[in-house]
């Protein structure tokens, strides 16, 4: 009993059926299907977009925005976050031009994206990007700052220059902390892609989710809420799956998130 | 013949604070010389700085072979409670100093594997530090101060945090290494027991500001034991020395 209350999909069986027989019952209580429709109404209409190639079609262009600003993102947060926590020149640059920028909300530079890039692509992938740099930027940032000088001083006293201080003791240092700001920056990004696509898209998830509130498809909503969710959860355990591989050294206590 | 490490005059300063105060040393090669005294009287920046990484206020300090700039491959340095990276395993851990002064990845590592082997470490060499016992920890930091081969050996309380039986042990090791390779080493303690059990010459500090209050030369034959045959030469020495650290303890217990 005890390993089998241990397995982890178990657990979010035993957590999902009785959330499930409690909605079904619920919907069934209040019988209005636009406001709550039956499991089972939701199921079907997921069935039906899942059919119709329309499911596939979105997840394909919501998860290339929503990656691709995601990736972009690190590329660069995660080299400046190095960067500007450890030299002070850059710091002073560079890190004041990003400080002074974090604090406009994400969401206020779409109207300008979309005058500069239109409704393309680009203009969406750059304020999914823009918006997901600034946690995975500080939370580098902070782990540079946090190295343990006695490790610095290891790689000194046994004749290490700046390049392998960085590459031997900073760059593993800072990984935890830039994983943390990894896991942020995907929730990040589910919530920009939703908003552009809300605003400014012909296409991709969100953008079936308003068409369907217009349509009072209210069965295709729920289904599409729960493919986000969906989304988020595997994309969270992908970045908490490479991080275990990638910080082997860790004893973790407590519980794994 | 020249001494390893000559210090003229040495004064280390932090602001207002005097760290070092006027110290004058010489450690002759290969002799074992044991820095003791009380917490915060300098031990240890005394030792950053004949490690080149504390630039003296004023004063000199000439140490053998050391150029002007470059880290030299002629220290080894054993750091309290180890200090090894957490993300690199054993035999990492060990080549960190051995890639630095120019060997490659399959050199480094035959010559760590020579040290993991004297210093019973085989097995372990792709262990991560975290599941190493605290000796063990110590006696990979230890092979990675020795793989380099130095000429000198700055040890800054390696066996501090060790319980008992793992620092008399680690002990006996150090000293069977360095009768061996006779290495000029400086260790710094605040056990006058450690002091007199391996050095030949102990240096008694005085609390902040740190300055030479005592030079007593320990004339124990070796092999030393603990209650050997020189029993009482032993008990007698640690109670000079004790009656030379407690007032200076004292100090700065006040400070």
């Amino acid at each position: 009993m005890r390993r089998l209350t241990q397995s982890p999909a178990l657990r979010t069986l035993g957590i999902l059926v009785p959330l499930i027989v409690a909605w079904q019952g619920v919907a069934a209580y209040v019988d209005i299907a636009y406001i709550l429709p039956r499991p089972m109404a939701v199921l079907e209409a997921g069935y039906k977009t899942l059919e119709s190639g329309k499911l596939l079609a979105d997840l394909r262009i919501s998860l290339f925005r929503a990656s691709v600003g995601f990736g972009v993102a690190a590329l660069f947060a995660i080299p400046t976050g190095m960067a500007a926590g450890w030299w002070k020149p850059v710091n002073d640059t560079l890190g004041s031009i990003i400080e002074l920028l974090r604090p406009i909300p994400g969401l206020a530079l779409m109207p300008l994206t979309i005058v500069w890039f239109g409704f393309s692509e680009t203009s969406k992938i750059m304020l999914i990007a823009y918006a997901c740099f600034f946690s995975i930027y500080l939370n580098t940032h902070a782990g540079v700052r946090n190295v343990d000088p006695l490790f610095i001083k290891v790689m000194k006293v046994y004749g290490n220059g700046q390049r392998d201080i960085l590459t031997k003791v900073v760059l593993y240092s800072m990984l935890p902390y830039t994983f943390t700001g990894l896991r942020y920056a995907v929730a990040i990004s589910l919530i920009f892609l939703v908003a552009v696509e809300l605003v400014g898209a012909q296409n991709g998830l969100a953008f079936s989710l308003s068409v369907a509130q217009q349509f009072l498809r209210t069965g295709e909503i729920y289904f599409t809420i729960i493919v986000f969710g969906v989304i988020g959860f595997i994309f969270n355990a992908m970045v908490s799956y490479i991080e275990r591989k990638v910080i082997r050294w860790r004893q973790y206590v407590g519980a794994e998130m | 013949m020249a001494p390893a490490i000559e210090i003229r005059n040495l004064s280390v300063e932090f602001g207002d604070l005097v760290a070092l105060q006027d110290i004058s040393l010489s450690v002759a090669n290969q002799e074992f010389v044991v820095l003791l005294g009380p917490s915060g009287c300098g031990k240890s920046t005394l030792l950053s700085v004949l490690a080149g990484l504390q630039p003296p206020t004023s004063g000199e300090v000439v140490v053998k072979h050391a150029t002007k700039n470059k880290h030299n491959k002629h220290i080894g340095y054993v750091f309290q409670q180890a200090a090894l990276l957490p993300w690199f395993s054993v035999m990492q851990n060990i080549t960190v100093g051995l890639k630095a002064i120019g060997l490659n990845l399959a050199e480094a590592e035959r010559i760590a594997q020579r040290y993991i082997d004297v210093l019973n470490l085989q097995g372990f060499e792709r262990a991560y530090p975290h599941m190493l016992s605290g000796g063990m920890q110590q006696r990979v930091g230890l092979a990675r101060a020795l793989a380099i081969d130095p000429e000198i050996l700055l040890m800054d309380e390696p066996f501090g945090a060790l319980d008992a039986q793992t620092r008399a042990l680690l002990q006996e090791e150090l000293l069977r290494l360095w009768e061996r390779d006779k290495k000029t080493v400086v260790f710094v303690t605040h056990s006058i027991e450690e002091a007199v059990l391996l050095a030949d010459r102990v240096i008694v500090m005085t609390a902040r500001p740190g300055t030479v209050k005592a030079n007593t030369e320990i004339d124990i034959p070796r092999p030393r034991s603990r209650g050997g045959g020189a029993g009482g030469k032993v008990i007698a020495l640690e109670n000079e020395l004790w009656s030379l650290v407690r007032s200076e303890a004292v100090k700065a217990f006040r400070i």
